[in-house]
């Protein structure tokens, strides 16, 4: 009698906590992409840049590589959003003029850094808000006149200060991850918003084509977004690059690819390869001599592990433990049979 | 000694109610009824758990609230420590896995806590109860043994004979 009144109070409960339980992730998106956590990046950077007059007997090469490690971090900000961080490491880097760097590297003097979270993204959805009061970053950079150390970890310690909560006047859409009901011919957006003013800038890529995309030790069926030297300029126009920008963008040979998981969405990685020959006059032995520049760009940003975001549609645990992804019903069952037992078939008193 | 022993029935419940609830949400929401039907489903079974093996209204519900609150933190935790061991053990990720463990304050897990207390609660009261009605009432085992001077098998008492 007693149980058959409590049946409706737990019924109630289940229907309270239904009510006020924290949306995890809804719409169209896997919910695993919202919290990355150790998701790791590999950004590779390679440019040669030969200027050359045979007849003058000229020839100067550039070249120098670079590579960075991104590993990705998340946390429950509040409200709805995800608070994402990241930490850059330099693995490798190379110049052949490494005189230019010196200042550079002198003033770092360091091969990692760990960033705070500055950007948060609102659950179920692309939009990413920076946790920057810029009126207060503003205010704070126009007090600060920084001419020593000193100074400068004053103003980092009033950055910092101005950083934490959720500005939601400005967003972007995240080009981490995209939504899960897509296809071929689909426009992803990728964009820039101000909410106070209307501002926005936006650009539009489509989605050309899928297959098989090489990434993190593993094969994974791919969205793939191609772009050429003309999609690329007529992009940067709709940005607001002059007329002469753009006509040196489509003269040089630009071949870039983006790709994204089927399964989660997730972004698999970005290849940029671009080559250009030209003439331009440069000062050589106090005269001024034509030489023919050639100029090699390749850049890619590739997934190197996955971390907690499902790529491949396989969870972290699954990919570590190696068994479905549903046995873990069967773990939860033999430990609920477990409890019971103990429960019930344990003198009392006993632990 | 019963404080400890209440205590380690607790700690107990606690542990088996959240590696439970853990593999639970590992398990494809859409076979829970969606992401949100599986967080409560994964509450629900995690409470249970840990009612059942705290054996007590009072123990129940302490485990049950205890572990709807730490479910959902110790799930991010443990994801991101094995993906902290699968990215490499540099300085740079530990400092980020600190900063990530300052998430369980910013998460409002008091309705989990109160659920859980709920759940965990009722388990606990009825597996004392049935623990109860056991040792009062004991099933009494016997076995059929064969008597030659009726030529038929009977059922055979071992703690009568005892006695």
């Amino acid at each position: 009698m007693r149980l058959r009144a409590l049946l409706p109070a737990c019924l109630a409960l289940v229907l309270l906590v239904l009510l006020v339980a924290p949306s995890r992730a809804q719409g169209s998106y896997d919910p695993s992409v919202f919290t990355p956590n150790g998701v790791v990046y590999e950004l590779k950077g390679d440019f040669t840049v030969v200027l050359e007059n045979r007849t003058e007997n000229f020839m100067e090469e550039r070249k120098g590589n670079i590579t960075l490690v991104l590993t990705l971090f998340s946390r429950d900000q509040g409200g709805g959003y995800q608070a994402w961080s990241m930490s850059v490491y330099l693995e490798k880097f190379y110049y052949n003029k490494p005189e230019e760097f010196r200042t550079l590297l002198d003033v770092l003097r360091l091969n990692g850094i760990a960033i705070p979270p500055l950007v948060a993204v609102k659950e179920g959805t692309r939009e990413t808000y920076f946790l920057v009061d810029f009126h207060q970053l503003k205010k704070a950079l126009e007090e600060t006149n920084v001419t020593g150390t000193g100074d400068l970890v004053a103003l980092a310690n009033k950055v910092m200060a101005a950083t934490g909560e959720v500005n939601e006047e400005v967003y972007f859409m995240n080009p981490f991850f995209i939504p899960l009901d897509v296809g071929v011919g689909t426009e992803i957006i990728y964009g820039v918003y101000n909410k106070t003013s209307h501002q926005q800038l936006e650009v539009r890529l489509r989605i050309d084509d899928d297959g098989p995309v090489e990434a993190a030790g593993g094969t994974y069926d791919a969205w793939i977004i191609r772009m050429d030297e003309d999609e690329v300029a007529d992009i940067l126009a709709g940005l607001g690059l002059d007329e002469e920008g753009v006509r040196a963008i489509r003269s040089v040979d630009v071949k870039a690819s983006i790709y994204y998981d089927k399964a989660s969405g997730w972004l698999l990685g970005y290849e940029l390869h671009s080559h250009a020959t030209n003439r331009t006059t440069i000062e050589h032995e106090g005269r001024t001599i034509i030489a023919n520049a050639t100029g090699d760009v390749d850049v890619v940003f590739k997934l190197v592990e996955p971390g907690t975001v499902n790529v491949g549609g396989k969870t972290l645990l699954e990919r570590t433990l190696h068994l479905p992804r549903n046995s873990g019903l069967a773990f939860s069952a033999g430990l609920l049979a477990l409890s019971a037992y103990l429960g019930l078939r344990r003198p009392r008193g006993e632990a | 000694m019963a404080v400890l022993s209440a205590l380690a029935n607790v700690i107990l419940g606690i542990i088996l109610g959240l590696a439970s609830g853990f593999f639970l949400l590992e398990v494809n929401p859409s076979l829970l009824g969606g992401e949100a039907a599986a967080s409560i489903v994964a509450l629900i079974v995690s409470s249970l758990t840990a009612g059942l093996s705290s054996r007590g209204a009072i123990r129940g519900c302490v485990a049950g609230a205890l572990t709807g609150y730490l479910l959902f933190p110790t799930r991010a935790l443990v994801l991101v420590f094995l993906a902290v061991i699968n990215v490499g053990f540099r300085a740079l990720s530990w400092a980020l896995l600190a900063n990530t463990m300052t998430a369980i304050t910013n998460i409002n897990l008091v309705f989990f806590a109160v659920g859980g207390a709920v759940v965990g609660g009722l388990a606990g009261y009825l597996a004392s109860k049935l623990a109860a009605r056991r040792e009062e009432y004991p099933v009494e085992y016997y076995t059929e043994q064969y008597y030659e001077e009726y030529g038929a098998s009977y059922p055979y008492y071992p703690e009568q004979e005892a006695a």
